[in-house]
């Protein structure tokens, strides 16, 4: 039969990519819903990294590096029709069955977990099949619990509807904290309004009956045909105003907006003019269309009530109805907005299809307490994952998660809910941040920057070669090489070819966004660390000048030494790979460029935030405990410009922690790479050694490779740091750090942002020049007055 | 906004006096109607004073009245409801009959035609209207019969003919003390309600071609307050599509034979049983038309299963808006209204399930008699305020709320 043979196909197509992992899997669960069915498996996955080795008996090189294939877990989820269910059962029988049997084997050790309509009507089916035990998870208990999972690992997961932006939806990360309770309303065949407090506490309040199985089984009636997504394809080209009596229709058009100040096209009665004897004929987009509109609207009122009636102000809808479809979305807002008058909101999430095969999968191992399996934190895999396409169903077709260390907030923010990373929202209009920008003072940029888009896509589009080049010269050894480079460029060409069609493909579009898909796709093609030998190159050079860097400053009179070490420290951030005009100046003059020729660049004050004396007669008053300093680059930038200057905060009596990625990004310092400097740096500076070992400076890695900083995101051991050592003042340095990303952030101490501004458009957005200079110092009371 | 709606209170006090002091003024001249200008039917209600008085009768108006009450039928489409007709009735301090009639909206020409035949306009240079109809057909009215509509507010029409209906028609109201929907000999037990009693708070449920609910705290205190689109004209248009039925009465009539359970999807369907963890029935509807994406299931269900289905999601539906807004409300009693539920006993017996089986008993689902005349019957009292010819309720809020559906809540809601 012909379908069956297609239906194997699609199946082995999908293996080559996201089922490729199968084998060695470690654990499964299952959401077998009407149409749709999930999969959700954990697999150890092999990715090369790098080590950094320290020898302080060799001579060579400061410290040389290694790269090594390391396992990782990792979590697939794959969606597939469920009529394709037993295929899909013997695919991975046989994929188990090949890895030496073993697969198998670590299947059957702890039951299935299986949630969804349909695992109670299979569950013989994959028993049989699997000779494994199913155990039926409760379908609204594994919601709840994807909810929370999705909330808590992927930033961006959340997003509104907004009928006048365009893409239509704005991401929010509102729910994230598991603050204050929401509605989750689950749109399966019928409908569950479930409130929730937090990810195991929640109750059901109520339904309706008039769900996703009203909108399918009265649609397959009206239209004759029975797929979901083609009845939902029909309803988009419709006009429900055929069949639905209007407002219009009842009051005439004139005075329904005259007389009452109403729109003429408000639904009076759904459908109400399909009695209608003198017009029998309707078409069938105008029908389903009427349909949709009636039991969305429909849900939206009831989801509405019931989040009233128990003060909820935020309604999140999941389910299979919604599956990205705009119509759907808007309906529901619609219906939302309409009757709360704005009071409540509603949200959606963009991966809403796999909250039950996740939910099911944590409840399995709660139950079968290994929940240290989930310890850490899940981070999306921007390579891997297919792109979330609003609009359409095939959105959100495949999603991987990499077990990363475990992650939390930074526990210097001001206030953890106001905090938005990023500076500029690349998908969409800036409005949001004008009032932001404002408080930075700087010049608010357009509302509409759509340009802003458009600058950055094309400027790291134009990277893509570049990059390409250096990843496959950091591994001259390995013949495979060349084809993982072009296995990096087309991955990454991809993301720019989905990104410019839909800049929400992968949520909200940032310059970091950005940045963070070119490390995976570099990760993901096997090159962990192109910069490292450039890296190693420029620590080499910048420590050879370090003693006399030390004793310049040595001999300035005290006075002068604060402002000194800034603009030292603002010389050393030009040293910036990332940056394509930097990249151009130390090619062009190689190792003649150094931290004076690159002072020398920068802006003349007064800076374009220039907050030096207020930093400095702070500096001067010495109130300060212990400072973190997150780094930026290698070489000039952290052993010439941040080593000085936390050597003299160490010589002022405050602690330091130098706080560092942990992995590769550009030309980035890692935590590995940093701990073998400073010990280098301690052989020849008593006081960095000394300090050192009593722990007054102290090395940590922030649990990020990004040049950006997400403080959502920092590791325990940066969060728990802050806390022991009573941190009072903060530093970030860098444009990736300071200005793309918390430019406007507020923290509940002293902040000192300092950057160099190494991009003409981004100066110019920032009423700048090229090397213009940010030094924004932020003292704890002013951000709690502003 | 506020003076204009403190006006048209006062105003309705003064109309409310002079209605007790009986005939201190003029009289309008007979004929007396009160219509009601629904999105799919038009009501009338017609008052005929009795001539035991040895009154003199114009011509005309003797006319009128034979052609009215000698018939059940008018033209091809319009019908008198015999069986609500009100003898001895006394209003405006005279005697007589109330009759109830009905066509459809869309046959508002074929009216026209004919009052216009009847010289209608040589009587009265107004009639009492109310409903949408009453804004859309006002031109016509105007340019082909030269009368002008007197528009008055849908739902103060509808409240003031609940009350009028109630205080005079012991039998009006009514409830089901042991509502089954499989049982169509459910006894009807009468419920007093009256404005002397404590009738107040109370929700009316109207539901025509859409669902408007107010809520309604005294005499002159209401707000609407909610609404659903989903309403009779949703059952009609769908029973057609559905099952090729032509008229409501068709539609109930097969609704009444069918069974939903072929076409419903239930909470034992997917679960194989109770869904124990939160409390919910196997044999309740889990999805309705949740069965009907299967061919096989499609095949199966007759025109009948698919009515009945139709109408046990449309109840269903209502029942559970009215009963969230009942208790956001804080009101214990709903008054269900409108022309869905004329002869529709099943439809009466959905909803009082519903209601006391989802309140577990503590909201209490009443019915009317006169379910759809309501509003016609409202306007029909406007007619002896001469004040009201000045003063129609365009500038009040109440006219802001006046639509059939879905439009803004009222700024009074609570």
């Amino acid at each position: 039969n012909t379908s069956e043979y297609c239906s194997s196909i699609a199946i082995s197509e999908l293996s080559a990519d996201v089922l490729r992992d199968l084998p060695t899997a470690q654990r499964f669960a299952l959401d077998i819903g009407g149409s749709l069915s999930k999969i959700v498996y954990q697999s150890k996955r092999k990715w090369r990294k790098t080590f950094v080795v320290y020898d302080e008996n060799t001579d060579s090189h400061l410290y040389s590096t290694q790269e090594l294939e390391k396992e990782a877990d990792c979590l697939h989820f794959i969606k597939f029709e469920t009529r394709l269910l037993e295929n899909c059962l013997d695919f991975i029988y046989d994929n188990l069955k090949g890895s030496d049997g073993r697969g198998l084997e670590i299947l059957r050790n702890s039951p299935l977990r299986v949630t969804g309509g349909g695992a109670h009507k299979y569950r013989l089916a994959i028993e049989a099949k699997l000779g494994c035990v199913v155990e039926k998870e409760d379908e609204m208990t594994c919601l709840v619990r994807g909810c929370a999972f999705m909330l808590k690992h992927i930033p961006g997961e959340l997003f509104s509807y907004e009928h006048d932006s365009s893409p239509p939806c704005c991401f929010a990360d509102e729910l994230s904290d598991g603050g204050e309770p929401f509605l989750l309303v689950n749109i399966g065949s019928g409908v569950s309004m479930l409130k929730v407090e937090n990810e195991t506490t929640f109750t059901r309040i109520g339904g309706t009956s008039l769900g996703g199985g009203t909108f399918w089984g009265l649609g397959s009636l009206l239209a004759g045909t029975s797929d979901f997504d083609e009845l939902l394809e029909i309803a988009s080209q419709g006009d429900h105003r055929n069949v639905d009596m209007l407002v219009g229709d009842i009051y005439g058009s004139e005075s329904a907006s005259s007389v009452h100040g109403l729109s003429a096209d408000i639904i009076a009665s759904s459908f109400g003019k399909a009695s209608k004897a003198d017009c029998k004929e309707f078409s069938k987009p105008d029908l389903l269309r009427s349909l949709l509109i009636t039991v969305s609207n429909n849900i939206g009122q009831l989801a509405f009530l019931y989040a009233s009636r128990h003060q909820l102000r935020r309604i999140v809808f999941a389910g299979f109805f919604i599956r990205g479809h705009l119509l759907t979305m808007r309906t529901l807002t619609y219906g939302v907005n309409f009757w709360s008058q704005g009071s409540v909101k509603a949200y959606f999430l963009r991966h809403e299809g796999y909250l039950g095969a996740i939910g099911a999968f944590v409840r399995g191992l709660e139950k079968d307490r290994r929940i240290g399996v989930l310890t850490g934190s899940w981070a999306e895999n921007l390579c891997t994952s297919s792109s979330f396409d609003v609009g359409s169903w095939q959105g959100m077709a495949a999603l991987e998660l990499d077990k990363r260390k475990e992650l939390t907030d930074f526990p210097l923010l001001r206030d953890r809910l106001d905090y938005v990373p990023d500076t500029w929202d690349l998908s969409q209009s800036c409005q949001q941040f004008q009032a932001a920008f404002q408080s930075a003072r700087l010049n608010p940029p357009p509302s509409q920057d759509l340009s802003a888009r458009e600058y950055w896509l094309n400027c790291f589009e134009a990277s893509i070669d570049r990059h390409q080049q250096r990843a496959v010269l950091s591994q001259p050894d390995s013949p495979s090489a060349t084809e993982r480079g072009e296995a990096f460029r087309l991955a990454y060409q991809n993301f720019f070819k989905e990104a410019r069609a839909n800049p929400v493909a992968f949520g909200q579009l940032t310059v970091r966004r950005i940045l963070d898909v070119q490390e995976h796709c570099l990760r993901e093609s096997g090159f962990p660390d192109p910069f490292w030998v450039l890296k190693r190159e420029e620590n080499e050079v910048a420590l050879d000048g370090l003693q006399s860097r030390l004793s310049h400053l040595a001999s300035l009179p005290s006075a002068d030494l604060p402002a000194a070490l800034i603009r030292g420290l603002l010389g050393g951030n030009v040293f910036d790979w990332g940056a394509g005009r930097v990249a151009e100046l130390l090619a062009e003059h190689g190792k003649q460029f150094g931290l004076n020729e690159a002072m020398e660049q920068l802006q003349p004050r007064p800076w374009l935030v220039d907050d030096l004396d207020a930093w400095t007669s702070r500096l001067k008053a010495g109130v300060y405990t212990c400072a973190i300093v997150f780094v930026d680059n290698s070489g000039c930038d952290l052993l010439l410009g941040v080593l000085p200057f936390a050597i003299d905060l160490l010589d002022r009596g405050v602690k330091v922690i130098l706080a560092a990625n942990h992995g590769p990004a550009l030309n980035d310092v890692t935590i590995f790479e940093l701990r073998a400097l400073i010990r280098r740096v301690g052989s020849f500076v008593p006081r960095v050694a000394d300090a050192l070992s009593s722990g007054r400076l102290l090395l940590a890695g922030t649990g990020s490779s990004s040049p950006c900083l997400d403080l959502r995101y920092v590791s325990v051991e940066v969060a728990d740091a802050c806390r022991q050592e009573q941190v009072d003042l903060v530093v970030i340095e860098g444009m990736g750090r300071a200005v793309h990303t918390n430019l406007y952030a507020k923290f509940s101490c002293d902040c000192l942002k300092l950057a160099v501004l190494k991009n003409a458009w981004l100066a110019d957005r920032l009423g700048g020049n090229l090397f213009s200079v940010i030094c924004s110092f932020e003292p704890a009371a002013a951000a709690a007055v502003g | 906004a506020t003076i204009a709606v403190m006006a048209s209170r006062q105003l309705s006090e003064t109309k409310l006096r002079r209605r007790s002091m009986s005939t201190s003024y003029r009289l309008p001249p007979l004929p007396w109607f009160g219509m009601d200008i629904g999105g799919t039917l038009t009501k009338l209600v017609y008052f005929e004073p009795s001539l035991d008085n040895a009154e003199e009768e114009r011509e005309k108006v003797a006319h009128i009245r034979k052609y009215l009450t000698s018939n059940v039928a008018y033209g091809t489409t319009g019908l008198r409801d015999v069986h609500l007709e009100m003898p001895n009735v006394s209003f405006l301090g005279r005697s007589g009959t109330l009759h109830f009639i009905r066509f459809p909206t869309c046959s508002m020409s074929i009216f026209i035609d004919m009052a216009k035949d009847k010289n209608l306009k040589d009587l009265a240079d107004m009639i009492c209207a109310t409903g949408g109809g009453a804004y859309k057909f006002e031109s016509d009215f105007q340019s082909r019969l030269g009368m002008s509509l007197l528009k008055l507010d849908e739902l103060e029409c509808l409240l003031n003919g609940l009350i009028f209906l109630a205080e005079r028609h012991p039998l009006e109201c009514y409830y089901l003390p042991e509502p089954d929907p499989s049982r169509s000999d459910c006894l009807r037990q009468p419920y007093s309600l009256t404005r002397q009693s404590d009738c107040y708070p109370f929700l009316a449920v109207n539901i025509g071609s859409g669902v408007s609910i107010i809520a309604v705290r005294g005499p002159r205190d209401w707000n609407r307050v909610s609404g659903t689109s989903l309403g009779g004209g949703t059952f009609l248009g769908l029973c057609c599509l559905l099952t090729g039925c032509e008229t409501f009465e068709d539609a109930i009539a097969l609704a009444e034979r069918g069974d939903s359970n072929k076409v419903d999807k239930l909470v034992m369907d997917i679960y194989g049983g109770d869904y124990e963890l939160f409390g919910l029935r196997g044999d309740l509807v889990a999805s309705s038309f949740g069965h009907m994406m299967s061919v096989d299931k499609r095949a199966e269900a007759k025109p009948e299963d698919l009515a009945r289905a139709t109408l046990v999601m449309l109840t269903n539906n209502i029942g559970s808006i009215a009963r969230m807004c009942a208790s956001t409300q804080g009101i214990d009693r709903v008054i269900f209204t409108g022309n869905f539920l004329r002869c529709n006993e099943l439809s009466v017996r959905l909803l009082a399930h519903a209601m006391d089986y989802w309140s577990r008993g503590s909201i209490k689902a009443l019915f009317v008699q006169h379910e759809g005349y309501l509003g016609a019957l409202g306007s029909l009292m406007e007619l002896v305020d001469p004040d009201s010819i000045n003063n129609a309720y365009f500038t009040s809020e109440s006219a802001q709320t006046a639509s059939d559906d879905s439009q803004k809540m009222s700024s009074r809601k609570e």
